[in-house]
């Protein structure tokens, strides 16, 4: 059963690996384009999606971000299904996915789009034989067609329109929530945390997908939510180096360079050289930073415009851009302050012996298997 | 001993390259031969040869996602071990499997 869990994880995170730069590429682009239109005092470039001209560029290019965000459920369809079954998948995988957009089934359709297709191409792939001559037309012909088939038929005529309902209601609900200053406070204290909790890890990108699986269907701002918090720990730890250098390692004093980098930029496993140091302390410290911070930044009232640009300078893609700069202020520098009072990162054998999460070999976990 | 071995994040940024150094940072200082394929966001990076993999003693796995090519590895003891643990105690871990690799072959 652990197993089972184990993998299912690994195809979806397998899936969000590849969702990734696409929609990283999107949003940057949306927002480039955005600005363009900023600049020349408009707020809405789809006025322009007829008329000629630097805005009509603009106009183009924004909707060159959104075919990339748009990609989305096709690309997480296809690549569940490829890491389930290899190429075979792809072809169900791409078509669930697609069918997961065209029904409103979204996100969650997607998943389960993926995951059907690669386990029917394994299936078919293992119990479907033919003899002599014929045999040659399983790959090409009869797997693709019964997979792409029952994909389509499970997508569209059966879990499309009650996915679709349950996507939209859940999109309702979760506007409506937004709604809500003290709602939108907790639900950013809990992304925030989660983005914060292992750096890059499963949580990290959970929180993450969660943000980016709303912003494809305009619901913007958790999305903030988890760009602020992203920039927290390693902003964090590079201002931590500066504020007590003596505190340091020289390799992690020039760790720290590299963090600040990051922090700005917004990539969170900056921290991880840091954190690693004394786990049991700094995590629960990250975690508290990063709830804090991207708390702090919807307190005060950082609001959603358009699709939020991460890393620090994405506060011009947020409506009341300072508040989300200083939200992040406030979480990098309860880690800057916390990290140093509460571990020495230079003496290697103090730090090892106070709080290692692994001890002796007891604690590691090895996995036998053989194919 | 000789090991091969995959390491793989979701990002593909930090983990996958901070594990393989880790394993490999490792076997230089227990002695063991130790090459790990990182399969992350530039795609495969030092892939690992045929010949590499049919000499190894055991393969080692720490992904958190499924990884390409593991048709590779057919036949070979295959040890998946956690990301997290590879990255912060690598010469823990590999000592660990070092020494199960040595316990399998003294029973056969």
């Amino acid at each position: 059963m652990k197993n089972k869990v184990h993998e299912f994880k690994n195809h979806l995170m397998s899936g969000i690996s590849y969702v990734l730069p696409v929609i990283i590429a999107g949003s940057l682009v949306v927002a480039v384009a955005k600005i363009v239109g900023f600049l020349f005092g408009e707020t809405d470039l789809n006025a322009f999606a007829d008329s000629g001209g630097m805005l009509h560029y603009a106009y183009l290019f924004e909707q060159v971000g959104w075919t990339a965000i748009g990609l989305l459920n096709i690309i997480l369809g296809a690549y569940i299904a490829h890491s389930i079954s290899g190429k075979p998948g792809l072809a169900a995988g791409l078509v669930g996915g697609a069918l997961a957009s065209s029904t409103n089934a979204g996100f969650l359709g997607a998943v389960l789009a993926g995951f059907f297709a690669g386990w029917l191409t394994n299936w078919v792939k293992n119990n479907v034989k033919l003899e002599g001559s014929f045999a040659s037309a399983v790959p090409l012909i009869i797997l693709p067609l019964i997979t792409v088939g029952a994909t389509g038929i499970l997508m569209a005529l059966i879990l499309g329109q009650p996915l679709g309902w349950l996507n939209t209601t859940l999109l309702e609900w979760i506007t409506d929530m937004t709604q809500s200053s003290t709602n939108n406070v907790v639900l950013a204290a809990i992304l925030g945390g989660m983005i914060a909790f292992d750096m890059g890890g499963p949580v990290n990108k959970a929180a993450w997908m969660a943000g980016n699986a709303l912003l494809i269907s305009g619901v913007y701002l958790p999305a903030i939510m988890v760009n602020a918090a992203i920039c927290v720990p390693p902003l964090g730890y590079g201002l931590a180096t500066l504020v007590k250098k003596n505190n340091f390692s020289n390799e992690l004093k020039e760790s720290g360079k590299g963090s600040l980098i990051m922090g700005i930029i917004g990539i969170t496993e900056g921290a991880i050289p840091f954190t690693l140091k004394s786990p049991l302390k700094l995590i629960p410290l990250n975690v508290v930073a990063g709830a804090a911070g991207s708390a702090t930044a919807i307190l005060l009232g950082a609001h959603d415009v358009m699709p939020p640009v991460g890393g620090v300078y994405g506060f011009f893609s947020v409506g009341s851009g300072w508040a989300y700069v200083i939200g992040i202020l406030v979480g990098a520098l309860i880690i800057a302050f916390g990290s140093n009072a509460l571990v020495n990162f230079n003496d290697e054998k103090q730090v090892a012996s106070q709080a290692e999460v692994v001890k002796s070999e007891d604690d590691i976990e090895l996995d036998f298997d053989t194919l | 001993m000789k090991f091969v071995g995959i390491t793989s994040c979701i990002a593909g940024l930090a983990h996958t390259p901070m594990a393989a150094k880790a394993l490999e940072k490792a076997g230089v200082k227990l002695g063991h031969e130790v090459k790990i394929e990182q399969q992350g966001a530039m795609g495969i990076v030092n892939q690992l040869k045929a010949s590499e993999i049919s000499e190894a003693d055991a393969v080692i796995i720490a992904a958190d996602q499924s990884i390409e090519g593991e048709d590779r590895f057919k036949g070979k003891p295959i040890i998946r071990v956690k990301l997290g643990q590879v990255v912060s105690n690598g010469e823990i871990v590999l000592s660990k499997i070092a020494k199960a690799i040595a316990d399998k072959k003294k029973m056969h």
